[in-house]
């Protein structure tokens, strides 16, 4: 059941209308979307992949051939064509009020601020282009545009469109976050990070997961969208959590060595590149303390899932405006993060949906259960992720 | 209140839009159909709000909102919200030109930057 949105002081006003155009949208994605995910699925078993494999004598085991199969019908053209619209129609949703109201949104973003944590521009930092070539996840505007002085529109747009997109998982739109220290805490059971830093924090919504956990900790979070952080600074600053934001690149950071006891990402690494991914990683060994953890949550890599689901991530790529997706999912984590520096008894591969704490029954059979679904799930569904883990000898 | 001026935030997203069929045309009515989908859900959402109050409070039977007429003032009003919706819902057609200015033809799909 569907959680309503916990509200801040720096949330975007709506009317009836507007946030039952919202609320449609997240509906649309959690009922219509899963059906027709779980049709199609049952289509490509039931009767794509006999019929293929019976005419041809071959298997249907690449994705890209299933993509050619599966989009012969139009059951499946309608799915794809569907998921876009009701991408398109989140941010139709989203965006009137946050124009409308973006003069107040800016004013009062500078009056919340209670100097518990701290916001640092960087208006000289060069954006990489793998985030502005195109508007990631069709996001009109993308995550770093400026539309006028001190702009946050980014943001409160972000911010929504978080909860929405989670079908309304939880209020507080921290989940992705909360899995992560969920499973530090079942893995590392020691861990008492006093200084994290959290890459690619976008509003800092996951961010908040840390804070809460370690609330004695210097909590330091970089993103290079300059509107998600004005908006995701005073977002902490109404929901009274002190965290350091600031503009970085997580490829290069003005950190020193050795910063950090834990450094986390979430679903960064598929916003990324070749090139910049393994620097990612580089920068991460240089910035962890000996005994330090990095921890990055994304979906599973391509040979980790069935072939089926293979071409049901890839669709990402070609519909939600996701370069790098695909192109991710075929990079071998673990050698990356060994040329990285980490040694190779340090990294580990691991894949949850943990919720569950410090209980280790509950841990296995979280993995148990995203192992027998193919560690993901349909859009629209609770997503399973996958995490590269390296501990800094 | 601020007094700056209003920002006019784009509604387009830069990257290409795919289209699943032959005919683009299926995909527009598509886009159509859902923003339809939506816009009646809203109205019957308000329509469900309104009909709560105004029974809650004790004020308005049913059968006064069957048998309303409205007058030319409204009338004009009720012409506007007929153009708004209609506007909402033929969104993809109606940004085309938006959709055009903002097209890349760099960082296509797959393509690793």
């Amino acid at each position: 059941m569907a959680e309503a949105q916990h509200e801040h002081a720096m949330m975007t006003n709506r009317s009836h209308d507007e946030a039952e155009r919202q609320n449609n949208v997240r509906t649309l994605r959690q009922s219509l979307l899963r059906k027709f995910a779980a049709g199609s699925r049952e289509m490509f078993y039931r009767e794509i992949k006999p019929e293929y494999e019976k005419q041809t004598g071959k298997p249907l085991d690449d994705y890209r051939q299933i993509r050619t199969e599966m989009l012969k019908g139009n059951y499946m053209k309608f799915q794809m064509g569907f998921h876009r619209v009701v991408q398109e129609l989140m941010f139709e949703s989203l965006i009137p009020p946050v124009e409308q109201q973006l003069p107040d949104l800016i004013d009062k973003s500078k009056e919340i601020d209670r100097n518990l944590g701290t916001l640092e521009l960087d208006p000289s930092l060069e954006l990489p282009r793998y985030i502005t070539a195109v508007d990631i996840h069709c996001q009109p505007g993308g995550y770093t545009s400026d539309h006028r002085e001190d702009d946050i529109a980014a943001g409160a747009i972000y911010d929504r469109a978080i909860h929405i997109y989670n079908s309304g998982g939880s209020g507080m739109t921290d989940m992705a976050g909360r899995t992560i220290t969920g499973y530090l805490d079942a893995v590392f059971p020691d861990l008492n990070p006093s200084r994290i830093l959290d890459m690619g924090c976008t509003i800092g919504h996951s961010t908040a997961a840390y804070v809460k956990r370690w609330p004695e900790a210097d909590v330091h979070a970089i993103d290079v969208g300059a509107p998600l952080l004005r908006y995701g600074h005073a977002r902490a600053e109404a929901l009274g959590l002190k965290i350091h934001f600031s503009q970085q690149s997580a490829e290069q950071t003005k950190y020193d060595d050795s910063s950090f006891d834990l450094i986390v990402s979430n679903i960064l690494a598929h916003e990324t590149s070749t090139k910049a991914w393994p620097t990612i990683i580089k920068e991460c060994h240089r910035l962890l303390k000996p005994g330090g953890v990095m921890i990055h949550a994304d979906l599973p890599q391509l040979d980790e899932v069935d072939p089926y689901r293979q071409f049901i991530y890839t669709n990402e790529t070609y519909y939600n405006n996701e370069p790098f997706w695909t192109k991710y999912r075929t990079l071998d984590l673990k050698q990356i993060a060994t040329e990285a520096g980490f040694l190779p008894e340090n990294v580990i591969r691991d894949f949850s949906q943990v919720k569950g704490g410090k209980d280790q029954a509950k841990i296995d059979s979280a993995i148990g259960n995203s192992q027998s679904v193919g560690y993901g799930a349909p859009a629209g569904s609770p997503l399973g992720m996958a995490f590269i883990i390296g501990i800094k000898e | 209140m601020s007094t700056e001026e209003k920002v006019t935030l784009p509604r387009v997203a830069k990257g290409p839009r795919p289209m699943m069929f032959e005919d683009e045309a299926t995909d527009i009515l598509l886009s159509m159909n859902v923003s339809l989908l939506s816009e009646l859900i809203v109205t019957r959402q308000r329509l469900d709000a309104v009909e709560r109050l105004l029974d809650q409070k004790g004020i308005l039977p049913k059968s006064d909102v069957d048998n309303f007429s409205p007058d030319e003032d409204a009338a004009n009003q009720r012409e506007s919200l007929r153009e708004e919706i209609s506007d909402r819902v033929f969104y993809l057609l109606l940004q085309q030109t938006e959709r055009a200015e903002r097209a890349v033809p760099e960082g296509a799909p797959g393509e690793d930057i």
